[in-house]
């Protein structure tokens, strides 16, 4: 067991309790002390809750997990509370949806009258044409608006390039705000930390815990603002003993960066140049 | 056996101090494991796992002074070996008076019902969604909108709409899920001591 890695199959074993005593102590311990296993247990759980409330489990694994999962009222509690969660999602789904039976039906009834009543004809052309002449006009804009943002995206491109290369790294500028985050993975259920630039502060240096042991000759951060679209790609980037801790620095130009949820995605690269498991880390800037 | 935690302060420094030198990343730590432990009891079945959780903490504390001089090695094993002897000691103390057949999560036992009803736990849920920021909220609720088949359609296509792995999604939502049930939970026990001081 000291040497398997730690799989869904295996999770799904210990939580439906079919290992031995050493073996739960294994995985108990690899929980405890290997991020990755432990993630790779709580998705296990959470595939299995939502087997369960589904009835997709066989009979033998629906008493295993009974019999794991319905003995302790905070268990059984957290059972009802995951049902709760999926039903309303699954009702809010079919609430969403109505609106587009709605247009299906609006469309049905255009059509209907249409083949009645002629005499619309005119009406109905004249707004079309108005709708051609608008779409023109936006497209245009859009157009424009698109060129302005790939200049600025250029810019930003090459804005993090030089923040983040080794010479401008061993300086540390004036007007420089830092922000220690932890990955997802080790600060599990807690607010993701922020951050609020003022408008004197310049840059912004995200110090990004790596948890793993292994430590790989460069890293690629892929950052985005969650929700937006663009995503921003920074590679040769180095960890650094700091304390007890792997830390890769990744800096950021605080003025381009909007309010809100950004997530960063940490990939080590090998030697040969192939990624490796990569390391989430969320941060908000605050307003 | 367990008790709610009644850390000194400076045995609560010994032990940030023993996690880690930089007291911000040993708070995390704190927190990663107290989370780890508390699901590990519940794994092992036993009735109180935050009292337990709080009775590892606290055995570790009192030797935090000695082991910040003394140990070698990871000391999330060490909190592990503690953790591992309690469960032990509570199997033990139950072996003889707990019987695990007939358990079933639609048999709420009658206080259970009377506590908790559907209408709080649903109040409960819409207050905790509020208060998740909306891109969250969305997510949380998009993820679960399906089931079976449709579900795994579903799902590929907001992980390729967010430009990330069917499995990252899933550690993202597991985690805005853990969230949401923590506040949920929290907001059933206010409700409910609020109904016994009524």
């Amino acid at each position: 067991m000291n040497e398997k890695p730690m799989t869904k199959a295996v999770a799904k074993r210990f939580l439906l309790g079919a290992v031995d005593d050493s073996e739960r102590q294994q995985i108990e311990k690899l929980f405890i002390i290997d991020p990755e296993a432990k993630e790779t247990i709580l998705v296990a759980e959470d595939e299995l809750v939502e087997d369960y409330l589904e009835g997709s489990l066989s009979e033998s694994e629906t008493a295993g997990f009974l019999e794991q999962y319905a003995y302790e009222p905070r268990q059984r509690r957290k059972l009802r509370i995951a049902r709760s969660i999926t039903e309303y999602a699954r009702a809010e789904a079919l609430r969403d949806e109505s609106p587009g039976s709605a247009l299906q039906k609006l469309g049905s009834f255009v059509s209907s009258s249409w083949q009645g009543k002629r005499s619309w004809f005119i009406p109905i052309a004249v707004a079309v044409a108005t709708l051609l002449i608008v779409t023109t006009v936006w497209l245009v804009q859009w157009n424009n608006r698109r060129t302005e943002d790939n200049n600025l995206r250029v810019a930003i491109e090459r804005e993090l390039t030089e923040l983040n290369a080794p010479s401008s790294l061993r300086e540390n500028p004036p007007q420089m705000l830092s922000l220690v985050i932890p990955s997802v993975s080790l600060r599990n259920v807690n607010s993701p930390p922020a951050i609020s630039p003022q408008a004197a502060d310049r840059v912004i240096e995200l110090q990004l815990l790596w948890p793993q042991k292994e430590e790989s000759p460069s890293y690629v951060a892929v950052l985005r603002r969650v929700g937006g679209s663009e995503e921003f790609r920074i590679a040769n980037l180095h960890a650094e003993k700091k304390a007890n801790d792997n830390v890769v620095r990744l800096r950021l130009p605080a003025q381009s960066l909007a309010p809100g949820l950004y997530n960063a995605s940490l990939s080590p690269i090998g030697s040969d140049g192939t990624p490796g498991s990569a390391e989430e880390y969320d941060f908000v800037i605050g307003g | 056996m367990p008790r709610k935690s009644e850390f000194l302060p400076e045995r609560f420094d010994d032990l940030l101090a023993w996690l880690n030198p930089d007291r911000e990343l040993a708070g995390s730590i704190y927190l990663d494991l107290r989370h780890s432990l508390l699901r590990i009891f519940a794994w092992n079945r036993c009735s109180d796992p935050e009292g337990m959780t709080d009775e590892t903490f606290d055995r570790v504390a009192r030797q935090a002074h000695t082991l910040r001089e003394t140990y070698e090695g990871n000391p999330r094993l060490f909190f592990y070996g503690v953790a591992n002897n309690l469960i032990k000691e509570y199997r033990k103390k139950i072996k003889s008076h707990v019987s695990l057949e007939g358990v079933e999560p639609t048999q709420d036992a009658p206080q259970e019902l009377e506590e908790e009803t559907v209408e709080r736990r649903r109040e409960c849920l819409g207050k905790c969604l509020e208060k998740l920021p909306k891109e969250k909220r969305d997510l949380i609720l998009a993820y679960y909108a399906r089931e079976k088949q449709a579900k795994i359609i579903h799902r590929a296509e907001m992980a390729r709409k967010l430009g990330i792995s069917v499995e990252t999604l899933r550690v993202r939502m597991l985690r805005i899920r853990i969230g949401l049930e923590n506040c949920i939970e929290l907001c059933l026990d206010e409700l409910m001591e609020n109904n016994e001081t009524d």
